[in-house]
């Protein structure tokens, strides 16, 4: 009986420190969630737990006029990005797992270090080129700089979801008369769908996160959410409205926990490709 | 072979559209900072100032704060979140429902824009925010700008934020062990801290590796974070290198000096990232084709 009882009371144990841990990480959430809905002069005042008046005066906000915009633009960006990005990286991916040229080594370290580099550099001369070029403040504009963090990592990832597949199905499928093109539209992508599918899901997280290139970048007509969180959180003078900030805070999370509920026995598996670069 | 060039292979073409971009994107800016440090832009006579700029960031004592403060935050936020997230993944092995709730539920703050992690740490630290409630009850007097608060509130919340990448990578690669070796170990008469030591780290190693540069090189570019959280402040205390930078150049329009500091940044992330590299590879080539 001694063995069962320790069983159990593992178990539980178990159970508690399970519940702990989804609570130390969805509380923040739950909280700015919740803050986003109270009165003005309730979070000012004091510290609940859950709202005692509701008010939706910020969400109603954030629905339009400046906030909606920059939401549709945000959105804008990130699935631009993805369609730029997915087939550009998928050829180069390609072409680094499947064909060795002179300096292929280099350029794949070089890829790389564009994505380990610090925004912040790459800061002064974008915002030159793009004041001379007029490309300030256009979506177009901020979607080039994208690329430049983009391109690397879905190379990167690509790259090791397709060295999995063996040069002989290529072979194979160009002795069954398959061109390039048609092997690829066929064949290749159709079984790399579900790195295909994680590639989009990085891409996306990066782009809809962004925000130093983003905020110098920017001003009315392309601003993207993540700036213009900052802009009120910054705001001098009336002091700022934590009630916007967390129910704009709380858009910008849905994605992201949408993505994890639906993905959550893909997300880890994603990453096991990754144990070689 | 490695080193012939394959000219026939015209496939290698495919790889044009990409470097195009890239080229543009990122050869081209460097260039840009490259021109940019070696001259005073801003000032009455623009002209080439040679490696006055250079010397003038390393003899900065603003920026080596920034520097030395990054390298402190991101000592102690590693020796924290590298355990923690291991521990995290050690735990949480199973495959059943609940357990994928807690990992999705772990996972959750990796994906969160960082601006709004700072507004989520911001609304929690305020003066009427849960955190100095629940210190209150301790006794402690807690105030996000009070001192040293802001530098240790912002490890908190960066911890929060990062374990649980951390934890994806470690829980990817205790998945890439295989059971065999467990059941040999069990075998032999393993007890748990042996095989936690000769088993279960070595199958890790790599993705630790990985983990721990990619957080080292991520860590030295924080800025969204901090800055909503305390701008910086109090005074200058919690002011990182991105911050720093993006002060000198969009606030203070110090041209040169900004692009000679950013060369400067830019370099030590490449070096960083160089070891990164080399660490992980041990030897093989970049792009080691395994036939």
């Amino acid at each position: 009986m001694r063995i069962k009882e320790k069983k159990r009371a593992r178990k539980i144990l178990k159970i508690v420190l399970y519940l702990f841990i989804i609570f130390v990480f969805a509380f923040p959430i739950y909280f700015m969630a919740i803050t986003g809905i109270k009165t003005r002069s309730e979070i000012e005042t004091q510290t609940t737990f859950y709202p005692h008046t509701v008010s939706m005066h910020n969400f109603k906000q954030i629905l339009s006029g400046v906030w909606l915009r920059c939401i549709i633009n945000s959105l804008k960006i990130c699935l631009l990005s993805i369609a730029l990005c997915l087939p550009l990286s998928f050829l180069a991916a390609y072409v680094f797992s499947r064909i060795e040229f002179a300096g292929d080594s280099h350029l794949y370290f070089w890829l790389i270090t564009n994505r380990m580099a610090p925004a912040a550099c790459f800061v002064l001369p974008f915002f030159a080129i793009y004041n001379n070029i007029g490309l300030f403040d256009t979506i177009w504009g901020l979607l080039l700089v994208y690329t430049l963090f983009n391109l690397p990592l879905s190379i990167w990832v690509t790259m090791s979801f397709m060295e999995v597949i063996p040069k002989e199905l290529d072979e194979a499928a160009f002795l069954d008369g398959y061109s390039v093109w048609g092997y690829f539209r066929k064949v290749l992508i159709p079984v790399m769908k579900p790195g295909l599918i994680a590639v989009a899901v990085f891409i996306w997280m990066f782009t809809w996160t962004e925000m130093i290139f983003a905020y110098t970048l920017t001003s009315v007509k392309a601003k993207t959410l993540p700036v213009q969180l900052l802009v009120i959180v910054t705001r001098l003078g009336y002091g700022v409205d934590w009630g916007m900030a967390a129910a704009g805070g709380t858009i910008s999370v849905i994605p992201a926990i949408i993505l994890v509920f639906v993905a959550r026995k893909y997300l880890i598996r994603g990453f096991v490709p990754l144990r070689r670069i | 072979m490695k080193g012939m060039m394959t000219v026939s292979d015209k496939r290698v073409l495919l790889i044009l559209p990409a470097l195009i971009v890239l080229f543009f994107n990122s050869i081209f800016p460097i260039l840009i900072v490259l021109n940019y440090s070696f001259q005073n832009p801003f000032a009455t006579v623009p002209g080439f100032v040679g490696w006055d700029n250079y010397i003038e960031v390393l003899h900065d004592s603003a920026w080596w704060s920034a520097f030395m403060r990054n390298i402190y935050f991101t000592g102690i936020t590693l020796a924290i979140q590298i355990p923690l997230g291991l521990a995290l993944a050690l735990t949480i092995r199973e495959r059943g429902k609940f357990a994928t709730i807690v990992s999705a539920a772990i996972v959750l703050p990796s994906l969160i824009p960082f601006v709004s992690i700072g507004i989520l740490w911001r609304l929690l630290s305020m003066t009427f925010g849960p955190i100095s409630l629940i210190l209150k009850w301790f006794g402690i007097d807690y105030a996000l700008m009070n001192g040293t608060n802001a530098f240790w509130t912002l490890v908190v919340m960066d911890v929060w934020h990062w374990t649980s990448l951390v934890f994806l990578l470690m829980s990817a690669g205790l998945m890439t062990i295989p059971d065999v070796y467990y059941t040999a170990a069990r075998v032999d008469g393993s007890r748990k801290w042996q095989t936690f030591r000769y088993i279960t780290m070595p199958g890790l190693r790599p993705l630790l590796i990985l983990a721990a540069l990619l957080r080292i090189i991520d860590s030295f570019k924080i800025y969204d974070e901090n800055m909503i959280l305390t701008v910086g402040g109090p005074g200058r205390t919690t002011e990182f290198l991105s911050m720093f930078l993006v002060r000198k150049i969009l606030r203070e329009w110090a041209g040169g000096f900004g692009a000679a500091a950013s060369l400067i940044y830019l370099l030590q992330a490449v070096v960083m990232c160089f070891i990164l590299i080399m660490v992980l590879n041990r030897g093989r080539g970049m792009l080691e084709r395994e036939s």
